[in-house]
């Protein structure tokens, strides 16, 4: 390498290994106080109710949406999505928007609906059905 | 980015990579070897190998081709002490 | 250069290279979704395989970037870094395929355009970026994946000649960039699921590993980049070392007129050329003279010591320097010659 380029790659590489283990912890411990506050909390009494396969309640907090399940039905590969409309049998209807993939029992914490209104459809990627459907929750006053 | 910003964002970068597409057939069968003697006999291997990176950096390749100009000289600070590329 | 391209230079070595690297590179692939099966039966073999991709990648890329300074530090990493661009390459087309598989495994469920509204979806399918832990991590998975594409493209030695070396160069270093995304995307994406202090532990080795290894190796080598002082001789020359600190058929790497410069002992002729290889800016202060020519110790490239010149056919040629021997003390005119401009070699005995 020429001169100008190995002080170029030397700063680099040094701000990088401040930069990246920082916001590498920081990440990780706001993803353990999520967790916490998750297992501690409890749905508030107007949350939305998801029924089916995998059930749980839904909630708005703070412009994002929260989900709950019920119980692990142990199902493959579960996505929550918002639609306009409701879900036609066991497929999902055209232009449903993904908000994010479901953990096991673990409470999530996802990014809110594009609309007011509308459904929250659980599909299981894996087994390519829906398997629960429910009301989309109302931003809280 | 909200689907609006992302829809005028991929139709941007597809008409980019569309113009580099039709540039680099011409490029490919003719311009490379004007703008590099070693790619006159260039294998065809070769011309897809570079295909990709064509379709990327397409107005570079088309303003040296349109300059006929020969393989750059890299700067360095040895090269313009000597007074290399003024 | 001065011979026609060719798709890829191989040899047998690089075929052994390249051999022993898709072998363990499918084990890897498929043990890690057969254990997977086993071990997370939750899981479908669909996400399996994208982890497998996934992780494949990002331990690649944490093996390409240890090469470098592995090879700075002690020269039998040098193998490694000799065929570091194929390496490069395949990493780039597992993270393409992990990409690719995740946007139409996740986002193409909609029934409109099969192609653009995937694509929309990875976009826009999380705007929440206030807040850390949930910034979106998919845009660190495509910015990533779009440094690394321009990396691969240009990864032919066509792009390095018609880029020149240091554009090239600089351009591949974005590859830390990628490198730091990559990061974000593992640590906003899968790691926010995965909750196993195991995983995100060993991300972080990976992380200390790879940026340890840089600041270590780069702070190290600063020393060599102190410009050479001293007071000049009546034509300009540097004092720059003792006659008996050079080894025959070796260089030593000195800093004149803000670069390194490498300083050869032929027998009894000492010639001093700039230390960047055209071909790649390889350290050529590094490599040794065989038969007659100085060859780049990172691909092999020759040069003529005393002009800095390839032997015909091929056409790289770099800077020199004038020198002189002194009292058992090699001197060199610190401004550089044009590059391939011939320069009679200073004499070791022969000095008045």
């Amino acid at each position: 390498m020429i001169g100008p380029l190995r002080a170029r790659h030397r700063w680099m590489t040094t701000a990088l290994a401040v930069v990246v283990p920082i916001l590498y912890v920081l990440i990780l411990s706001s993803r353990l106080e999520e967790h916490d506050e998750g297992h501690g909390s409890v749905a508030p009494v107007n949350a939305s109710v998801v029924e089916g396969e995998f059930a749980g309640r839904a909630w708005r907090a703070d412009g994002r949406l929260v989900f709950l399940p019920d119980r692990d039905p142990s199902l493959p590969d579960v996505l929550l999505y918002w639609s306009a409309v409701g879900p036609v049998g066991e497929d999902l209807p055209a232009n449903a928007h993904l908000l994010g993939a479901l953990d096991g029992d673990a409470p999530r914490s996802l990014a809110g609906p594009p609309a007011a209104g509308g459904h929250l459809i659980v599909y299981s990627l894996g087994h390519a059905r829906v398997v629960g459907t429910g009301p989309a929750p109302e931003e809280a006053d | 980015m909200t689907e609006t910003q992302a829809k005028w964002f991929l139709i941007a970068l597809g008409l980019y990579l569309a113009l580099g597409l039709l540039f680099a057939v011409p490029f490919l069968l003719k311009g490379a070897a004007k703008i590099d003697g070693d790619a006159v006999e260039g294998s065809w291997g070769f011309k897809l190998l570079i295909l990709p990176g064509t379709v990327a950096l397409w107005p570079l390749l088309l303003s040296r081709w349109l300059r006929f100009d020969a393989a750059p000289v890299e700067r360095s600070p040895h090269r313009d002490a000597a007074g290399e590329g003024r | 250069m001065g011979h026609a391209y060719r798709a890829v230079g191989w040899n047998r070595q690089k075929k052994i290279y390249d051999r022993t690297l898709g072998l363990g590179l499918i084990a890897y692939l498929v043990l890690f979704v057969v254990v997977g099966l086993l071990r997370w039966p939750e899981h479908s073999e669909e996400t399996l395989a994208l982890r497998a991709l996934g992780t494949g990648a990002l331990l690649l890329l944490h093996v390409i970037l240890s090469i470098g300074p592995l090879a700075r530090l002690d020269h039998r990493w040098l193998p490694l870094l000799y065929n570091r661009r194929h390496l490069g390459v395949l990493m780039f087309c597992l993270a393409l395929v992990h990409g690719v598989f995740a946007t139409v495994y996740y986002h193409s469920l909609t029934d409109g355009n099969p192609v653009v509204d995937p694509l929309i979806s990875v976009l826009s399918a999380n705007q929440r970026s206030d807040s850390l832990a949930h910034f979106p991590f998919e845009i660190f998975g495509v910015v990533a994946l779009a440094i690394l594409f321009l990396m691969a493209a240009t990864s032919h030695d066509f792009w390095l000649a018609n880029l020149t070396a240091p554009v090239w160069k600089a351009l591949h270093m974005l590859v830390y960039v990628a490198y730091a995304s990559v990061v974000l995307h593992v640590a906003l994406g899968t790691l926010q699921g995965e909750t196993s202090p195991v995983l995100s532990g060993l991300v972080g080795v990976g992380v200390v590993w790879v940026l340890g290894l840089h600041l270590v190796v780069g702070w190290r080598e600063r020393g060599l980049d102190r410009p050479t002082t001293g007071s000049p001789s009546a034509e300009g020359y540097l004092d720059v070392a003792a006659v008996d600190e050079l080894k025959d058929g070796q260089a030593k790497i000195v800093t004149l007129s803000g670069d390194r410069v490498a300083v050869f002992r032929n027998g009894d002729e000492v010639s001093v050329v700039s230390n960047a290889c055209q071909h790649q800016n390889g350290p050529l202060g590094e490599g040794r003279i065989i038969d007659g020519l100085i060859v780049c110790p990172w691909h092999g490239y020759q040069y003529q010591p005393r002009c800095g010149r390839s032997p015909e056919p091929f056409t790289e040629k770099i800077p020199t320097f004038r020198a002189q021997v002194r009292a058992g003390r090699v001197w060199v005119h610190p401004t550089p010659l044009p590059a391939g401009t011939d320069v009679e070699p200073a004499r070791i005995g022969a000095e008045a």
